[in-house]
C-alpha cells in the first residue's frame, strides 16, 4: 500500500500537477503584482512551452493544459479557453526537437520565448472564436514581445525545473 | 492530443452555455488552487512590495504632491456636494424613493491585482462570510468601481467596470446651462462701495477731550470682504434631463463607452462633462445614482442605433486600496449566485 502511495508521488505526472500548482500560484499571484512594463508576465506559458521543447508535444500540451485550467480558475475568460492556449503553446514548444538536432539550453530557452509570444498573440484570437470581447487591438504585439522577453530571462532557472518534474524515474531494464 | 482538444472545446462550450457544469468545474479546480494560491501569496507578497517600492516611488511621490493640491482645492467645494448630497438623500427618503444611504454595505482591501492582461479583475479580502455575493456592486469614494463576480468564505474577485466583458445600465445627466444657474448664499458687496458706520453709543463722559452737544462726522470706511464659499444651483425652471444607455468597459487601451444615447429633442445633445450614474431598475447590476464618470468625447456613428460616447471613469481604477461593496443583489444574479459562488476548503 505504501510502496503504491509512494510510486504514485513519485510519478512524474502527479510532479507535473503538483509543480503545475506552484507555478499557477505564481502566475495569479506574484505575476500579477510584478509587471515588467506594466505588462502581466506569462509564467504559465513559459511552463508549457519549456515543458514541450524538453519532453515533446505531448507532454507540453498536457503540462500547458493543467496549467492553463489552474489559470482559469482567476480569469473572467471562458472557462478552459486558457488552457486550450497554454496546450497550443507546449505542443509549439515540443516543436523544437524536429527543428534541432541536440537542442541547446539557449535554444530550449529560445524556443520558450517564440511559443510564449504565440501563446500571447493567440490568446485575443481564441476569446474572438468563442465570441468573449478581448478589448485589445494592436497592443498585444507589445505584450506578446515583453513577455518572450521576460520569459526568455525566466526560462533559464527554469529548465532545470522542469527537467527534474518531467524526468522518467524508470530505470533502464 | 486529441483527447485535449475534445475536453477544451467541451468545457469552453459547456461554460459559454452558462450551465451548471462549467461553473462546477471551476468551482472543483478552484478549491484544489485556493489553498496553494493563499500560501503563495502570503511568500511572495513582500517580494511584489520591493518591486513595487522600487519602480514606483518616484511616480508615488509625484502623484502625493498633485493629490495634495488637488485636495487643497476641493475641501471647500466637498463640503457644499456633501451636504447637497444629504439634503438630496433626506428628499428621497421623504418621498420613499431608493437611496443608496439604505444599503448596507462591507469594506475590503484589494490584496490583488488581475494575472492578465485581457481582464480587468481586483481580489479583495472579504468574502461570502462577511455577506458578499455574485453580482452586487463595488465601490470607492470616487465612483462605482466594478462587480462581484467569484466569492470565496474570505475573497472575492471583482471586475473592473473598464473589462470588456462588464456592461450596466446608466443615465446620462445633462446638466442646464450656466445661464439656468443662480447663485445662493451671502450676497457679497461691491468692493469698492463706500458706507456709514455708525458708532456704538459709548458713554460720553469716559472720553478724553468730548464736549457734549458736538456732532459726531461720519465715517468713510471699505468694507471688509470675507470669502464665503456660495452654492450654484439651477433655477427651479431648469431642471436636468436624463437619457438612458448601456455603459461598456473597452478592456485593456481602451476607455469605456456609453452606447444606445439617442439625441432626442427633448434630451439635446449630449455636453462634454455630463456626469454618467447608475440607472437602477428592477433588472440592473447597481442601485440608481452611482457615479461612474463624465463624458469625455462623443465617437460619431452611422446608422440608428445613437451615438457612443467615451467616458472618463471618476475612480483610478490603476490604484485600488479599499473598496465598498453595497449589499444588494440584482434579482437577474439571484438565481445564478448558487452554482457561481464557490467555497473553498478552510
Amino acid at each position: 500500500m505504501i510502496d503504491r502511495l509512494l510510486a504514485l508521488l513519485t510519478n512524474r505526472w502527479t510532479r507535473l500537477v503538483l509543480v503545475a500548482l506552484v507555478v499557477g500560484a505564481l502566475q495569479t499571484t506574484l505575476f500579477g503584482d510584478v509587471r515588467p512594463f506594466g505588462t502581466v508576465v506569462q509564467f504559465a506559458f513559459l511552463y508549457a512551452a519549456l515543458a514541450g521543447a524538453i519532453h515533446g508535444s505531448e507532454v507540453g500540451a498536457i503540462a500547458g493544459f493543467v496549467v492553463g485550467f489552474l489559470y482559469d480558475t482567476a480569469l473572467t475568460t471562458p472557462f478552459g479557453l486558457t488552457a486550450a492556449v497554454a496546450a497550443l503553446v507546449g505542443a509549439g514548444g515540443g516543436l523544437l526537437p524536429f527543428l534541432v538536432r541536440d537542442p541547446t539550453w539557449w535554444s530550449i530557452s529560445l524556443a520558450a520565448a517564440v511559443a510564449t509570444a504565440g501563446g500571447v498573440l493567440a490568446l485575443p484570437v481564441a476569446m474572438i472564436l468563442v465570441g468573449a470581447p478581448s478589448g485589445i487591438g494592436g497592443a498585444v504585439v507589445g505584450l506578446a514581445a515583453v513577455a518572450a522577453a521576460v520569459n526568455l530571462l525566466l526560462s533559464i532557472p527554469m529548465i532545470p525545473a522542469v527537467r527534474w518534474t518531467l524526468r522518467d524515474a524508470r530505470l533502464p531494464g | 492530443m486529441v483527447l485535449l482538444a475534445l475536453a477544451t472545446v467541451f468545457v469552453i462550450t459547456l461554460d459559454l452555455g452558462g450551465g451548471a457544469g462549467a461553473a462546477a468545474a471551476r468551482g472543483i479546480v478552484s478549491g484544489l488552487f485556493s489553498p496553494v494560491e493563499r500560501v503563495m501569496r502570503v511568500v511572495t507578497r513582500p517580494i511584489g512590495d520591493v518591486w513595487r517600492a522600487v519602480g514606483e516611488y518616484d511616480a508615488l511621490l509625484e502623484e502625493n504632491q498633485i493629490l495634495r493640491e488637488k485636495v487643497a482645492q476641493q475641501e471647500g467645494a466637498a463640503i457644499a456636494a456633501a451636504a447637497s448630497v444629504r439634503l438630496s438623500q433626506e428628499l428621497l427618503a421623504l418621498n420613499g424613493l431608493p437611496t443608496l444611504a439604505g444599503i448596507n454595505s462591507v469594506s475590503a482591501q484589494v490584496i490583488g491585482e488581475a494575472p492578465s492582461n485581457l481582464s480587468a479583475t481586483v481580489e479583495i479580502n472579504q468574502g461570502s462570510d462577511s455577506g458578499i455575493r455574485v453580482g452586487m456592486p463595488v465601490l470607492n469614494a470616487a465612483g462605482l468601481v466594478g462587480r462581484i463576480t467569484r466569492v470565496e468564505r474570505e475573497r472575492a474577485v471583482v471586475m473592473l467596470i473598464s473589462d470588456p466583458n462588464y456592461a450596466v445600465s446608466v443615465k446620462i445627466v445633462d446638466p442646464p446651462d450656466p445661464e439656468d444657474f443662480v447663485a445662493i448664499g451671502p450676497e457679497l458687496p461691491d468692493p469698492g462701495a463706500t458706507t456709514t458706520t455708525v458708532p456704538r453709543p459709548v458713554a460720553t463722559t469716559a472720553i478724553p477731550g468730548f464736549t457734549p452737544g458736538e456732532q459726531v462726522a461720519a465715517s468713510t470706511v471699505p468694507q471688509v470682504i470675507v470669502d464665503v464659499p456660495s452654492l450654484t444651483v439651477p433655477a427651479g425652471t431648469a431642471d436636468s434631463v436624463r437619457e438612458t444607455g448601456i455603459f461598456e468597459g473597452m478592456g485593456f487601451e481602451n476607455l469605456p463607452e456609453v452606447r444606445f444615447i439617442e439625441n432626442t429633442k427633448r434630451f439635446g445633445e449630449v455636453k462634454v462633462g455630463s456626469p454618467i450614474v447608475t440607472a437602477g431598475g428592477s433588472q440592473s447590476l447597481a442601485p440608481p445614482d452611482i457615479v461612474i464618470g463624465t463624458v469625455l468625447n462623443p465617437v460619431g456613428r452611422a446608422g440608428v442605433a445613437g451615438n457612443r460616447y467615451v467616458i472618463q471613469i471618476t475612480a483610478d481604477l490603476k490604484n485600488l486600496s479599499f473598496v465598498r461593496i453595497l449589499l444588494y443583489q440584482p434579482i437577474t444574479e439571484r438565481g445564478a449566485a448558487a452554482p457561481a459562488t464557490t467555497v473553498s476548503a478552510p
